[in-house]
């Protein structure tokens, strides 16, 4: 009988103490109401970088074939296909044989390719993007275009760059390199069997036929850009 | 007869005190994140964080973005979007796992980021971590990694803001 009573008070007080628990949770789920216009406030920050229609800089970087080489350095070129890309980055490195694509297709219309590895290797999540590493890619992969290596991490802030794979196609005018496209190469980075949108292609295709780029700005997914800080 | 009531009872027992199921990991659309992330005026913190298993600074930051989440209680709830592939679905499941976050966890179904990024924030250039935190109507952003201080700054100031 005493058993009995214990066994009793022990499942009574199981009983509650479990039941408690649920209901709090039963709680926060029955408390979404429905949508309201949002007019909330974004974090102001520092706006870098160029926009479409800004004169783009120049730069002397390191090659990995050690030489230094400028957008000066293609002197016959209508325009240039600047890609801030890395080792590392899994969308980066999906992307190398369509960017070496581009570069077999456009250098010979006038657009070369320039790749800029952003990264500062010794940051964290740095590692692999050093210049042996660097130099190692280019080589398996028979690069056919500079990658260089933005070795004080000054070009890639000018420029605007905030990730990698990250496009910036100029234009050479009277007024200088004039920045006319910003963004992806297409719309589908790490299935290339399920690209329908080339975006990047599309603008230059645009710019070579003398019209205005239909989309001169648009987004992709990539990895940020690794830096002490 | 006894043996029975015994039974049920220790079955039913059992039941109520089981540990409560955690929502597993659920592959959404870009329109089932929007619901998701319709505001809400309920006092709760939103924390919604974008990242990937093979996204460094996004696996240094969780552990700690999840000691805030904790900290906080049932004030905040996070929301973690997972940018792996779905062909990842089982690596990113075992990562969170290991882990165990006090999280909602979707892995979502990309498409084309070009249509649904800028519906989501035009502001966001695309690199990842990414956050969102919603406080009633009020919002912060964020693209690239946060420390723990900075995590918990922004959660106060918006709280603060809010009930001004």
């Amino acid at each position: 009988m005493k058993i009995n009573l214990l066994g009793l008070a022990v499942v009574i007080i199981l009983w509650v103490s479990c039941g408690e628990t649920k209901n709090t949770e039963k709680q926060e789920e029955s408390q979404t109401n429905s949508a309201e216009v949002i007019d909330g406030t974004i974090e102001p920050e520092a706006k870098l970088g160029y926009a479409i229609g800004d004169i783009a800089v120049d730069f002397l970087l390191k090659n990995t074939n050690d030489e230094m080489v400028s957008l000066a350095s293609f002197p016959e070129a209508s325009g240039y296909i600047v890609i801030f890309t890395c080792n590392q980055c899994p969308y980066s490195v999906a992307y190398e044989d369509r960017i070496i694509d581009l570069d077999k297709k456009y250098k010979a219309l006038g657009y070369p390719v320039i790749a800029i590895n952003p990264n500062d290797p010794e940051a964290e999540g740095g590692e692999g993007d050093d210049f042996e590493s660097m130099k190692a890619r280019a080589q398996e992969k028979g690069f056919t275009f500079p990658y260089l290596f933005d070795a004080n991490q000054e070009i890639y802030p000018i420029y605007g760059a905030t990730k990698t794979p990250h496009v910036f196609v100029l234009q050479n005018s009277e007024k200088g390199r004039v920045v006319k496209y910003i963004g992806g190469i297409d719309d589908s980075a790490r299935e290339p069997e399920e690209v329908k949108e080339k975006y990047l292609e599309n603008a230059i295709n645009d710019l070579l036929a003398g019209k205005d780029i239909e989309m001169p700005e648009t987004k992709a997914l990539g990895c940020s850009i690794k830096t002490k800080d | 007869m006894k043996k029975g009531i015994f039974l049920i009872g220790l079955s039913l027992l059992l039941l109520r005190c089981s540990p409560p199921k955690k929502k597993p990991l659920e592959v959404i659309s870009f329109a089932k994140l929007q619901t998701i992330m319709e505001p809400k005026e309920d006092n709760t913190v939103y924390l919604y964080n974008f990242w990937a298993t093979w996204c460094a600074p996004c696996v240094k930051e969780l552990p700690h973005f999840d000691k805030v989440v904790r900290a906080y209680g049932d004030d905040i709830k996070m929301i973690l979007v997972s940018q792996n592939e779905e062909k990842e679905f089982v690596e990113v499941q075992t990562y969170l796992d290991d882990n165990q976050y006090r999280a909602d966890n979707y892995l979502l179904d990309k498409g084309n980021p070009n249509v649904w990024m800028p519906m989501l924030k035009e502001e966001w250039s695309g690199a990842i971590p990414m956050t969102i935190i919603r406080y009633g109507k009020k919002e912060f952003f964020h693209e690239g990694k946060m420390s723990e201080e900075f995590l918990r700054n922004e959660i106060d100031k918006l709280k603060k803001e809010y009930e001004n």
